[in-house]
C-alpha cells in the first residue's frame, strides 16, 4: 500500500509526517519534517509565500527521512472560523417496507443538502445516527422496516478562502492535496480510543494560535469547531504583563505553567536575559495569575461556544487535552475546573517508527496518516468525503 | 496589489527634516541623477541649502519656513497640513524610501506622516533613519523613541544607523564630524540600495521579500556600508562591511537575515561578486536568509557593499532601538556583546516594546471576540488583575 503523508500547517510549526502500514496492519512513522511557520496567524495561513518555505523545508526533511518522493498529502486545518451545526434529514418510505441501501444514500443526500453562507464551505458531513418512525435509533437501518427514515449528521464548515489558504502553498510544490481534514477531527482519531468515544469525551487540541475542541457522545461526533486562542495569547499577555521578549515570555509560561506556585516554590522566576540586559526576575504568584486567567477564560469560551449544558450532561469520559499547549503545566487542573470532570494529557496512540513522533504536538498528522489509509478503501463515508473535496480542493 | 519589485521599480526618495534632506543631498553617482529625489522640511533655510532640486516646504502657512524647534508635534502637524502635496508627490513611486534623522522635530514628527502619505499611494514604504548620540541629550533620544513606536505602524521596512552604535569605531570625533559621519554612514547605505532601483541592476533584491522578511521578524535592520578599489577590492569591501560595529562589529553571527548589495562600475567583474558574496556568507549563521542584488553604476570607481542585516528574529524583544544613556562613556569596550539599551531607558522602552511586540503577533488576522468581549486583549486586563513588581 502506498505511503500515506499528513501535513499540518499551524500557527508555530508545519509538520510533515511519512506513514506507511506494515503488513500486519500496524502503521510505521518512516518519514518526519518539521520547520517553523511563518505567515501563519491564528492557526490560519495568512502569507503565502512564507509558509511556502516552512512547508518546502519541512517536506523536504521528510522525504529525506523516509525516502518517499511526497506527491499528495493530506491536510489538517484550523481556525476560528471552524464551526459545526448538526442536521437531520428525513426521507418518507413508501408503504413501510424494508430500507434500502438506496434509502439510505437518499437521506443522507437530503441531510447534506445544507445552505450555508455563500462564502462558506462544508469540510465534512459527518454521520451521527438514524432514526427509524421518529422512535428507534439504529445504526444501520439497512433491512430494518419503517414508515420514515431520518438521519442526523454534524456539518462542520469554514471560510472557503481560509480553508484553502494552507492548500496554495502545497500546490506551488507541485503538491496534490488529496483532502482537507479538520484538525480537532484528526487529533481525535489519533488521541481518542472507541471506550471513550461511546462514553462520550471531549478533546481540545490546544495549538499555538488556535484550540480546536471535538465531543463525542454515544459514539459519534456531536459539536466540533474551533477558537482563535491559543499558546500565542498565552505568551502574548505575558510579553504585555511583563515587559518581556517573546522568547522570554516563552520561558516563563513554561517555567511557570497556570497554577500557582505551592509553598515552597520560588516566589520569583528569573527572567532569562537574551539580550545583554541586566538579569531580573519576576513575581511568580502575578505570573501564574495572568497565564490562569487566559486559560480559564479559554476553555470557559469552549464550553459556552462548543459544549452545551445538553451534551455536557452527556460526557462520561471527561476532557482529553493534546497539542502542544497540552505540555503546560496545570492545563488539567484548569479545564477540569472549567468543565466539572476529570481531565487528562493524552498523547497519540500506538505509534511505531520515528519516536519524536510519539508527542501531543503531532495528533493531528498522525490522525491523519490513520484517517489516510482508511480512506483509501471505498466506503460510504469516503465516496461522501471525496464528493466535497472535489469540487473545493482538485480545482 | 502592492508593485514591490525594486527593479525596475520607481522608486522615489524622500528626505525629511535637516539630516534627511542632507543624507538625500548626498546621494551620489548614477542615483543621484537617475532617482527621483524629493527634500521636504519645516524649515525652509534647510531646504534651500540641500542640493536637492525638488523641495516640498512642511506646514508653510502656520510655520512660515521657520523649523518645528526641536518638538515631533509641530513637525508632525507641518506634515500632516502639506499631506495633499506628498501624496501627490508619491503618487508615481511604487517604492518610496523616506530617509530622517529620528530625534529631531521634523525628522520625527513628519517622518511616520510621510510613510502613511506613500503607503496611501500604494507605495512600498521604507524608512531609513539615523538614531540620536547620547550625547545629544535624554530629551532627543525620548523623542527618538516615541516616534520610533510610531514608525512601526507606518513603514513597511525600517532600517537605522544607530549613532551609539556608530561612535564605537571613531572613538575620539569631534561633535560635528559624529553628525557627519552618521549621515554619511546612511547616504552610502541608500547610495547602495538605491543603485539596485536605477535601472542598471543586473539582478535585483525583491523588495516584498525584504518587507515579508520584516514583517514576519519585526525587528529593524541595521545597516552598514563600505568600499573599495584596486585588487581584492570586493572582498575587501565585504570584509569592511562586516566589520563594521553599526551591525555589531562581530559578523553576523545573531543575524537572522541579510540584505546584500554590491555596486560596481563599468569594470566589475563576476570576481569581484562572487568573492564578495563568499565572503559575506561564511559569515552567515547557517539559518539567516540572505537576498542579494547586483547593480552597476557608470560613475562608480570602485565595489562598494551595503548590508542591510535584521538580527536575532525572535529571540529578541521587537521593535528595539540602539541609544545610549546621556553622559555615558559612549565607546565602553563591549566585548562580544552589542550596544543595548541601558536600564535608564528601559521602562519606557519596554512598554513600547512590548505594545509592538503584542500587535504584531496577530497582525493581519481576525480579531478574535465572543461575546462583544475582545479576547485578544489579556485576560488579567480586561478582568484587572494587578501585577506585583
Amino acid at each position: 500500500m502506498d505511503p500515506v503523508v499528513a501535513v499540518e500547517i499551524g500557527t508555530t510549526k508545519t509538520l510533515v509526517l511519512v506513514g506507511e502500514r506494515k503488513e500486519d496492519g500496524r502503521v510505521l512513522i518512516t518519514g518526519m519534517g518539521m520547520a517553523e511557520s511563518a505567515g501563519v496567524r491564528k492557526g490560519e495561513v495568512l502569507d503565502i509565500d512564507s509558509a511556502n518555505l516552512s512547508v518546502s523545508s519541512a517536506i523536504k526533511q521528510a522525504e529525506e527521512t523516509s525516502s518517499v518522493d511526497i506527491g499528495t498529502v493530506h491536510v489538517a486545518v484550523s481556525g476560528g472560523h471552524i464551526e459545526s451545526f448538526p442536521n437531520r434529514g428525513k426521507l418518507s418510505l413508501a408503504g413501510g417496507g424494508e430500507i434500502t441501501p438506496e434509502d439510505v444514500e437518499q437521506v443522507t443526500e437530503i441531510a447534506q443538502a445544507v445552505s450555508l453562507a455563500p462564502d462558506r464551505e462544508i469540510i465534512h458531513t459527518i454521520r451521527q445516527s438514524f432514526t427509524i418512525d421518529e422512535s428507534h435509533r439504529v445504526e444501520r437501518p439497512e433491512g430494518m422496516h419503517g414508515a420514515q427514515l431520518a438521519l442526523d449528521i454534524l456539518v462542520v464548515h469554514g471560510v472557503r478562502n481560509r480553508l484553502m489558504a494552507p492548500v496554495k502553498p502545497l500546490k506551488q510544490l507541485g503538491i496534490e492535496v488529496l483532502d482537507v481534514v479538520f484538525g480537532g477531527l484528526a487529533s481525535a482519531m489519533a488521541v481518542l480510543t472507541p471506550e471513550q468515544k461511546s462514553s462520550g469525551v471531549i478533546l481540545i487540541d490546544l495549538g499555538g494560535g488556535t484550540a480546536d475542541c471535538v465531543v463525542y457522545v454515544d459514539g459519534y461526533v456531536a459539536s466540533a469547531g474551533s477558537l482563535a486562542v491559543g499558546g500565542d495569547h498565552v505568551t502574548r499577555d505575558i510579553v504585555i504583563a511583563f515587559k518581556t521578549s517573546i522568547a522570554q515570555a516563552e520561558r516563563l509560561k513554561r517555567d511557570s505553567g497556570c497554577v500557582r506556585p505551592g509553598r515552597g516554590a520560588p516566589q520569583r522566576l528569573t527572567v532569562t536575559s537574551d539580550t545583554g540586559m541586566p538579569e531580573r526576575t519576576v513575581d511568580a504568584v502575578s505570573l501564574s495569575a495572568v497565564i490562569e486567567v487566559r486559560v480559564e477564560e479559554m476553555f470557559r469560551v469552549l464550553r459556552s461556544k462548543f459544549v452545551p449544558d445538553a451534551l455536557l450532561r452527556r460526557v462520561g469520559a471527561g476532557v482529553i487535552l493534546t497539542g502542544g499547549g497540552a505540555r503546560l503545566g496545570g492545563m488539567d487542573v484548569v479545564a477540569g475546573r472549567v468543565f466539572e470532570l476529570p481531565c487528562a494529557v493524552a498523547r497519540p496512540r500506538e505509534v511505531d517508527g520515528i519516536a519524536a513522533a510519539d508527542a501531543p504536538e503531532c495528533s493531528a498528522c498522525l490522525g491523519l496518516i490513520e484517517h489516510g489509509f482508511r480512506d483509501t478503501g471505498s466506503g460510504p463515508r469516503s465516496s461522501a468525503w471525496k464528493k466535497i473535496f472535489g469540487s473545493l480542493f482538485t480545482r | 496589489m502592492k508593485k514591490a519589485s525594486l527593479t525596475p521599480a520607481r522608486v522615489m526618495v524622500a528626505g525629511v527634516g535637516g539630516v534627511g534632506c542632507r543624507v538625500v543631498g548626498k546621494l551620489r553617482g548614477a542615483s543621484a541623477v537617475s532617482l527621483r529625489r524629493l527634500a521636504m522640511d519645516t524649515d525652509s533655510r534647510s531646504l534651500e541649502e540641500c542640493g536637492v532640486a525638488e523641495r516640498l516646504l512642511l506646514g508653510s502657512s502656520t510655520g512660515r519656513g521657520a523649523g518645528a524647534g526641536g518638538d515631533p508635534v509641530r513637525g508632525r502637524n507641518a506634515a500632516s497640513e502639506t499631506a495633499e502635496e506628498l501624496r501627490a508627490a508619491f503618487v508615481d513611486a511604487s517604492v518610496v524610501v523616506c530617509v530622517a534623522g529620528l530625534g529631531g522635530g521634523t525628522g520625527t514628527g513628519a517622518l511616520p506622516v510621510a510613510l502613511r502619505a506613500a503607503r496611501e499611494g500604494g507605495s512600498l514604504a521604507l524608512a531609513m533613519f539615523t538614531t540620536p548620540f547620547g550625547f545629544e541629550g535624554r530629551r532627543r533620544r525620548d523623542i527618538a523613541l516615541n516616534g520610533f513606536g510610531e514608525l512601526r505602524e507606518h513603514a513597511d521596512v525600517m532600517a537605522a544607523v544607530s549613532s551609539d552604535r556608530l561612535i564605537e569605531s571613531v572613538g575620539n570625533a569631534s561633535v560635528e564630524e559624529s553628525f557627519s559621519l552618521a549621515e554619511d554612514a546612511l547616504s552610502g547605505a541608500l547610495t547602495g540600495m538605491c543603485s539596485l532601483a536605477s535601472g542598471r541592476a543586473l539582478f535585483g533584491v525583491d523588495m516584498e521579500n525584504v518587507r515579508r522578511l520584516f514583517r514576519e521578524n519585526g525587528g529593524l535592520f541595521a545597516i552598514s556600508h563600505a568600499e573599495s578599489s584596486g585588487p581584492g577590492r570586493g572582498v575587501a569591501a565585504a570584509r569592511a562591511a562586516l566589520r563594521s560595529p553599526l551591525i555589531g562589529g562581530d559578523g553576523l553571527g545573531a543575524a537572522s537575515a541579510v540584505l546584500v548589495s554590491i555596486v560596481g562600475g563599468r569594470d566589475l567583474r563576476i570576481g569581484d561578486v562572487s568573492e564578495a558574496m563568499d565572503v559575506v556568507a561564511q559569515a552567515l549563521p547557517e539559518s539567516a536568509e540572505m537576498s542579494m542584488g547586483i547593480a552597476m553604476d557608470d560613475q562608480l570607481d570602485r565595489v562598494a557593499v551595503t548590508l542591510l542585516v535584521l538580527e536575532g528574529a525572535g529571540e529578541q524583544p521587537q521593535g528595539r532601538l540602539h541609544t545610549d544613556e546621556p553622559g555615558q562613556p559612549a565607546a565602553a569596550p563591549q566585548g562580544d556583546e552589542k550596544p543595548r539599551r541601558r536600564s535608564g531607558t528601559k521602562a519606557r522602552d519596554d512598554k513600547l516594546t512590548a505594545d509592538h511586540a503584542g500587535r504584531d503577533r496577530f497582525r493581519g488576522s481576525e480579531m478574535t471576540t465572543f461575546d462583544g468581549e475582545d479576547l485578544d486583549t489579556p485576560t488579567y486586563q480586561r478582568k484587572g488583575i494587578r501585577i506585583a513588581d
